[in-house]
């Protein structure tokens, strides 16, 4: 189905004028359990899943990373491709 | 951390950091943080240190039209066996547990549009020992007990470090204080399972470094802190006497900066939390802590 140029726009512009609402109401309810101290378990939910990195935050995971070097040399030569590394100063896949 | 490593693997890092983008640089650091495309030989086809989608595509671009002129010999592998640096290998604690922590700053009340999409990770090893911190002793509701206090300085001190942004250094065991866990016993859910709850304070202060942030020369000259409460949900498994769920998280206050950690402007004191929770003790989880070492493995041993 080949959808129009102008529908696609809309979409978009409308799905940015709803996520402002939902945004600050987020905000405001992560904001009220803080202040109420965490006492029940729907504030400790509501926290704590604020925290965690949504789905679209953790798409970088279904890259099948090998998370040793060493390893991902043996593979490159056995399979004939070439490498791609993601180096940092701490570790990637986890705090860097 | 590999760049510093004597053995194979650290010499097949430098020698395609250094014909990277930034290769020979000392100034403002001796960095070679990016992303690379070489080949096994360790001949570099493409660099780069961006975050940028498109200029990661034409990373990729770049790296693939070069890997089609490569010859057979830069294919074969730098080395095949791996005598490993031991002084940068540090194995996972047998019959201990791993969490996946992430941690982002909190909404603020007083600016409507702060932005908190930051987030970083870091992953906890505990020891079994320190696992057992956690474990009630007797299974009936309203059990009360306290965790282990090293093991709430461990948490303290290696994870309770504001690194939203960027990199921190740990607390010294020094400088953590109001360290309390009190766990309760909830209820017994199916399957025999108990519900365990977890209160708690941390707070870590170190005085104020001196020290220049090379890229922007701005010096720390406050302290940097954290001030936190700590609850936790966590569900006891007692026949495997193990944890199926260990729900932890940490919030309150952050001040200060650390060199890296990109807080100049923004020195607080600002709403920060930390969440943990459980991974399956499987291979590809077991993904080093930030300050995993000496000090790390033994923080918790009791004296």
């Amino acid at each position: 189905m080949k959808i129009p140029n102008s529908f696609l726009v809309v979409a978009v512009a409308a799905s940015i004028w709803l996520s402002q609402p939902i945004l600050a109401q987020q905000n405001e309810a992560v904001s009220l359990a803080v202040k109420a101290g965490v006492q029940t378990n729907r504030q400790f939910t509501t926290v704590f899943d604020f925290i965690r990195a949504s789905k679209e935050e953790n798409q970088w995971r279904s890259v099948p990373w090998i998370p040793d070097l060493w390893e991902g040399i043996q593979i490159s030569a056995r399979t004939q491709k070439p490498m791609f590394i993601w180096a940092m100063n701490g570790d990637p896949l986890g705090c860097v | 951390m590999i760049i510093h490593k004597q053995d194979q693997e650290g010499s097949f890092f430098r020698k395609i950091a250094e014909q990277g983008h930034y290769a020979g640089r000392t100034i403002p650091t001796s960095t070679r943080q990016g992303l690379y495309i070489a080949t096994a030989g360790g001949n570099l086809l493409s660099s780069r240190n961006t975050t940028q989608a498109k200029q990661v595509t034409g990373l990729i671009g770049r790296g693939l039209a070069a890997w089609e002129k490569v010859n057979p010999d830069q294919i074969r592998a730098f080395g095949v066996e791996l005598d490993a640096d031991p002084n940068y290998t540090v194995q996972f604690p047998e019959g201990g547990m791993i969490l996946r922590e992430t941690m982002r700053d909190l909404p603020r009340e007083d600016q409507v549009r702060f932005e908190t999409w930051r987030h970083n990770f870091d992953h906890v090893w505990l020891t079994r020992d320190e696992v057992n911190a956690f474990i009630p002793e007797a299974l009936e509701p309203d059990f009360q007990y306290s965790v282990r206090e090293s093991v709430v300085r461990k948490l303290a001190r290696f994870h309770f470090v504001d690194q939203v942004k960027g990199e921190a250094t740990p607390y010294r065991d020094s400088k953590v204080k109001n360290t309390v866990l009190n766990a309760k016993v909830e209820k017994e859910l199916k399957g025999g399972h108990w519900f365990v709850s977890l209160n708690g304070t941390a707070a870590c202060s170190v005085p104020p470094s001196g020290e220049k942030n090379p890229y922007s020369g701005q010096k720390i000259r406050k302290p940097r802190s954290v001030d936190l409460e700590i609850r936790g949900r966590l569900i006891f498994d007692p026949e495997s006497r193990s944890f199926t769920r260990f729900d932890l998280l940490a919030f309150g206050d952050r001040e200060g900066t650390a060199t890296y950690n990109f807080r100049f402007d923004d020195m607080g004191p600002a709403p920060i939390g930390f969440a943990f929770e459980l991974l399956p003790n499987r291979p590809e989880n077991r993904i080093r802590p930030k300050f995993a070492g000496s000090r790390y493995q033994s923080a918790s041993e009791r004296q």
